[in-house]
């Protein structure tokens, strides 16, 4: 894929806050030093604080709005997910260039357009075999032999092989139509509206808020509209504790830690982030004492599996009473909080002797 | 449009989705509407652009949508009764399938069918 700018450069800082910058520091240069410090004392690497709107009240929705705040913490970590995208929030450029009428955009192809093209290869080829199946079921019907169907067969075989191999060459001319509702999109001045915002998962508000000061809401402030707070006991505090637990803990080892929910677990872990390589773990969070039956670790463990990724399973232990837990929170000490549990993981990985001999 | 407290933004949520991503036309939010447990359930119809499923006839049905809150969805809201109801009050009697979109606490929206009684697999 061509990218304007490189991937590498774009998506250098793992996280939306940046080390500050300092020239080289020569020991035996006075000069070195008076530039040191005048650039350590006029550097700054705070960030304006990024804005989030919370709607809902039982079910919490947690918004970014502003263009340039979405694209930022989209590059810094890869935080929240494009509500009208798949991951990144390409809603406005895909249909900006979509109007344009060439359907590529500045930056290359969205991942969007490439499913689109290959939902359609896909649909045309099954069209194909539809055909065929039909040619073979009339001369069945006519009474051929069995050396006429293999000749037919192979004939198709051989047909649908070449259809195949010839789709992946032409890239990118889905013949789709796409038919646009365009006038709505529009606003009284006639500007495209942005009707894409950036969704965060609660657990990655709790972190930019909580562990980085980058949203422009305190941690108290946000587990208030998170939490109902007029019934807070352990039961109701848990969930979250335990989702946010796993999900700071991937963090802080550097990884780039996404919703699993596509492939019903969890998280999923990148080892840098979506653009640069698919996610290689799946993490299915659980209580330290949880326990299922055969059936439950089997079938997520194969959806998992068959994603050609490998399925985790993060225990969360609880070290202190829930009694002191709950005081814990009430006096707003998460910290404490959250260094009362602790992280245990183990991997799910189905073994077949004819196949993991090394 | 619909949007009481709650419901509406995942309600208009789905309804950009399938408008704005999937390109799907004559969207409507239904008038009608069902009250399940503590919560009004809504209705989106649609016609998407292609067909769905390779299950025979070549002809673009309309698609009955259903929006549901994923950490509701894990709850066990949507019962097998709660099914039977949308169906038979929302639904026109030649509606044979519902899709359900579940809405994921990350704005990602999962779409699965439910069938009204037993259905051949699609192929893949």
């Amino acid at each position: 894929m061509v990218k304007g700018r490189s991937n590498s450069l774009r998506y250098r800082y793992p996280l939306p806050v940046h080390p500050v910058d300092l020239p080289q520091l020569l020991p035996h240069s006075p000069v070195s030093w008076v530039y040191w410090i005048y650039s350590y004392v006029k550097s700054s690497n705070r960030i304006t604080k990024i804005h989030v709107e919370i709607t809902g009240d039982e079910f919490v929705h947690i918004l970014v709005k502003e263009p340039s705040q979405m694209i930022y913490l989209w590059d810094n970590g890869f935080f929240g997910t494009g509500q009208l995208s798949r991951s990144e929030p390409t809603w406005f450029e895909r249909t900006n260039a979509l109007i344009d009428g060439d359907g590529q955009s500045n930056s290359g192809t969205p991942l969007e357009r490439i499913t689109e093209q290959r939902r359609w290869e896909r649909s045309q080829f099954k069209k194909r075999r539809v055909e065929m199946e039909r040619q073979l079921l009339e001369l069945r019907k006519n009474g051929g032999t069995v050396e006429e169907e293999a000749v037919l067969l192979e004939k198709q075989r051989l047909e649908l092989r070449n259809f195949k191999a010839s789709q992946g060459s032409d890239s990118l001319t889905a013949g789709s139509k796409t038919f646009y509702d365009f006038e709505s999109l529009f606003d009284s001045e006639g500007d495209l509206a942005r009707l894409e915002a950036l969704e965060l998962m609660p657990v990655e508000a709790i972190f930019l808020s909580f562990a980085l000061p980058v949203l422009d809401i305190s941690a108290t402030a946000l587990f208030q509209r998170l939490l109902d707070y007029k019934n807070l006991c352990y039961d109701t505090i848990y969930p979250m504790i335990k989702q946010y637990v796993a999900y700071h803990h991937y963090r802080s080892h550097g990884w780039c830690v996404r919703s699993g929910i596509k492939f019903g677990c969890d998280y999923l872990l990148y080892k840098r982030g979506p653009p640069f390589h698919h996610a290689q773990f799946c993490i299915t969070v659980l209580d330290s004492d949880e326990n299922h039956d055969y059936t439950w670790y089997s079938s997520v463990a194969r959806v998992v599996g068959g994603a050609k990724k490998t399925l985790i399973l993060c225990y969360v232990e609880k070290l202190k009473s829930e009694e002191d837990i709950v005081n814990m929170w009430l006096r707003n000490d998460f910290t404490s909080v959250f260094s009362s549990f602790r992280v245990n993981e183990v991997v799910y990985k189905r073994w077949v002797p004819g196949k993991n001999r090394d | 449009m619909a949007n009481d407290a709650g419901d509406g933004t995942i309600v208009r949520l789905v309804r950009d989705n399938l408008a704005y991503c999937q390109f799907w036309t004559e969207l409507c939010v239904c008038d009608r509407t069902l009250a399940w447990r503590d919560q009004t359930l809504h209705l989106i119809s649609g016609r998407p652009t292609q067909k769905l499923s390779h299950d025979g006839d070549e002809e673009i049905h309309t698609e009955y949508v259903l929006p549901v809150e994923m950490s509701q969805y894990k709850k066990g809201y949507v019962t097998l009764e709660c099914l039977d109801k949308v169906f038979c009050q929302m639904c026109p009697p030649s509606a044979s399938r519902l899709t359900l979109a579940i809405v994921s606490n990350d704005g990602t929206v999962a779409f699965y069918y439910v069938y009204k009684g037993l259905h051949k697999p699609k192929r893949n």
